[in-house]
């Protein structure tokens, strides 16, 4: 490892194999960190009775599945205490000097910042998502972000809106040291957004046929993807335009609104129902289309959106959250999120596609080069440089930090805090740390390198031999 | 047969014993202190705490049911027969045995320490269903340890992992010793004179 080679432990609930925004973030993300040359390794929760316990994952990237139970969708309850001693072992065995937590929903990411200050570990949190402040769930969870967040030594977000949310939800303001009325942004909030694999999103080489125009819906259908928004409107589409045509992938609760208006205006030749897509057949259902359509009620960044454009369809999405940032304004249209301005802008979308305005092999040699992931590296270790050359906080600043919280709040995590010393100090009694199993050996990147290069060498000779082999037959 | 200690300095409680025929990596039920004070755990004691104190607890109890009950004296009789059999079920060494060309053996010792092993389990496998011999780290209470496992295929061809040196656990010098010893006699590289 070179000298400012850096390892860091990725945090989260939120790992394969589930699939997901957040999941292949990680993995891509510490892909590329790999690559680099730091050493990286990730701590989730298991998935039982088989991915349990220590596992690899290519290339050389560790992951450890702890067994903690789930409650909803792939989500561990918040238990402070428990954690550590697994976090302890961990951290310890394998002298990381970073965590990175990922997505506010994460208990065990948060736990992560709370513990990390006994080993001198540096902290880093990126969120994913944009949450409302009204309601009872979003209320709990911004407090415990909050919380969280006291300490924590940088925030990532993956676009402006996304950093707006987060600063007000998880309240990174702190008194300004000039007059300590005025409240200013914490300076260690940055906003480095996600990327996508361009390579796995090409356009087909043949130009669509223009008698026929197919919308792609890609999502999960449930509510906070707009799909009531996009019940109303596709039948009235269906019935202004006569040569376009619906396909939706995707499996959700609202699956049964889908199939009722389908069935009460029968448009069954008109709008085809997928299921179900898994993340590799993404692109051969979006180049079957012309026009994607988006019609989250919330969305921090928007990755299908990308990914949609990329293989060179033209957008329509409602515009909220992070969306307005991610492609030029020639390639998607806007809508705000009601039923008649998406009538609007999907008119507006069918027209361009019409009359052939909208290149899909230009729209991907431009989005190619705006998103890429080695640079969402770059900018990441750019960051974890800044933490590590920081001065961390000492722990009596870290009290009264948490005392800040609030009346209750405060005096509530200043307790956990309190008691996680005493539960690390019997910790270090019983399983004293000269009796830890340390990592002697990691894959060095030399020979991952070379082993890769000779199993690629391996494979190309075999197909050559099975193309020869099946030449010879033909004749 | 001929027996050395490779790794004397740090783990005096590994061996390899050289048999005609096979060799067997020995791992004691006891080690060094790791904090570098050279004291030693022991984890098969000859005397523990409790052997004095389970006369007088017996005697105790022995008198105090004068009644005769029989239920009593059975419960007493069944705790002593217990007791014993625990200090004598110690694990006193592990060993893993190679056949070269012919497979490995997974041994585990039990006896009280001042005997000659009373019990001992054995597990053979075969070469041809030894899938792969390898070091991984999993997960025990609060702890993650390094283990030693040996990848057997059944013959419906279903997988099986057998873990060496079971209740023993040692540390990542030690298997990793005994992961050379036999991948380089039961999984040999290429034969360089064919080149």
């Amino acid at each position: 490892m070179k000298d400012e080679a850096l390892a860091i432990a990725m945090i989260s609930d939120f790992f394969h194999p589930n699939v997901g925004g957040v999941e292949s973030h990680i993995y891509m993300l510490s892909a590329n960190l790999i690559r680099r040359g730091h050493k990286v390794i990730v701590i989730t929760h298991s998935h039982p009775p088989d991915r349990v316990g220590v596992r690899w994952l290519l290339p050389s990237l560790k992951v450890y599945h702890l067994p903690f139970t789930t409650i909803a969708s792939s989500a561990t309850l918040p238990n402070y205490f428990t954690f550590l001693p697994y976090f302890r072992t961990i951290i310890v065995r394998e002298h990381i000097n970073l965590i990175h937590a990922h997505a506010s929903l994460s208990a065990l990411g948060q736990e992560g910042i709370l513990h990390s200050h006994f080993f001198g570990v540096r902290t880093v949190f990126t969120d994913h998502s944009l949450f409302g402040f009204e309601d009872a769930a979003s209320i709990l969870t911004n407090k415990l972000l909050a919380a969280a967040l006291k300490n924590v030594d940088a925030v990532i977000c993956v676009s402006h809106t996304s950093r707006e949310n987060t600063v007000l939800r998880g309240q990174l303001f702190e008194p300004s040291e000039d007059d300590p009325s005025v409240s200013i942004v914490r300076q260690s909030v940055y906003t480095i957004p996600n990327a996508l694999i361009a390579e796995q999103f090409t356009p087909s080489p043949q130009p669509r046929p223009l008698q026929t125009i197919n919308i792609v819906v890609l999502s999960r259908l449930a509510y906070r993807k707009g799909i009531d928004l996009l019940v109303a409107t596709a039948p009235r589409i269906c019935a202004a335009f006569p040569n376009v045509k619906f396909i939706i992938g995707g499996d959700g609760p609202k699956l049964n609104d889908l199939l009722q208006v389908r069935e009460r205006y029968l448009l069954q030749d008109r709008i085809e129902l997928l299921g179900p897509v898994r993340h590799r057949d993404v692109r051969d259902v979006l180049v079957r289309g012309s026009i994607f359509l988006n019609t989250s009620l919330t969305e921090s960044f928007g990755i299908a959106i990308l990914e949609a454009a990329c293989t060179g369809l033209y957008v329509v999405s409602t515009r909220v959250g992070g969306v307005p940032e991610i492609l030029p304004e020639d390639m998607i249209s806007f809508a705000n999120p009601d039923e008649d301005d998406v009538f609007r802008a999907i008119s507006e979308a069918v027209h361009i596609v019409s009359q052939g305005n909208h290149d899909p092999l230009e729209a991907h040699e431009r989005v190619k080069s705006f998103y890429d992931w080695m640079q969402v590296a770059e900018r990441t270790e750019n960051v974890y440089n800044t933490v590590i050359r920081s001065e961390p906080i000492d722990f009596w600043t870290r009290v009264q930090r948490t005392m800040t919280l609030g009346p209750f709040a405060g005096l509530i995590y200043t307790a956990i805090l309190i008691v996680d010393c005493l539960f690390f100090l019997f910790l270090e009694w019983w399983m004293p740390r000269e009796d830890m199993d340390f990592v002697q050996a990691h894959w060095k990147p030399e020979v991952f390198a070379e082993l890769a290069q000779n199993a690629s060498q391996a494979g190309t000779q075999r197909k050559a031999y099975i193309r020869e082999e099946r030449g010879r037959v033909d004749i | 047969m001929r027996q050395t200690r490779p790794l004397l300095d740090l783990h005096p409680e590994f061996s390899v014993i050289e048999w005609p025929g096979f060799s067997e990596y020995r791992v004691e039920n006891w080690r060094l202190a790791r904090n570098g004070s050279g004291k030693i755990i022991r984890g098969a004691t000859t005397w523990s705490w409790l052997d004095p104190c389970v006369p007088v607890i017996f005697s105790l109890a022995w008198s105090k049911v004068s009644s005769g009950s029989l239920v009593a004296y059975l419960l007493i009789g069944i705790t002593l027969v217990l007791f014993v059999w625990s200090r004598c079920n110690q694990v006193l060494h592990e060993s893993v045995l190679v056949f070269p060309t012919l497979g490995i053996q997974l041994e585990s010792h039990r006896g009280h320490p001042s005997l000659e092993p009373l019990f001992v389990s054995r597990r053979f496998i075969h070469a041809s269903s030894l899938e792969d011999f390898v070091i991984h780290e999993g997960l025990r209470r609060w702890d993650v340890r390094y283990y030693l496992a040996a990848i057997k295929r059944s013959s419906n061809g279903g997988l099986s992992i057998q873990v060496a040196f079971e209740n023993i656990l040692p540390y990542f010098p030690v298997l990793q010793e005994v992961y050379i010893g036999v991948q380089n006699a039961m999984f040999p590289g290429p034969n360089l004179q064919d080149s």
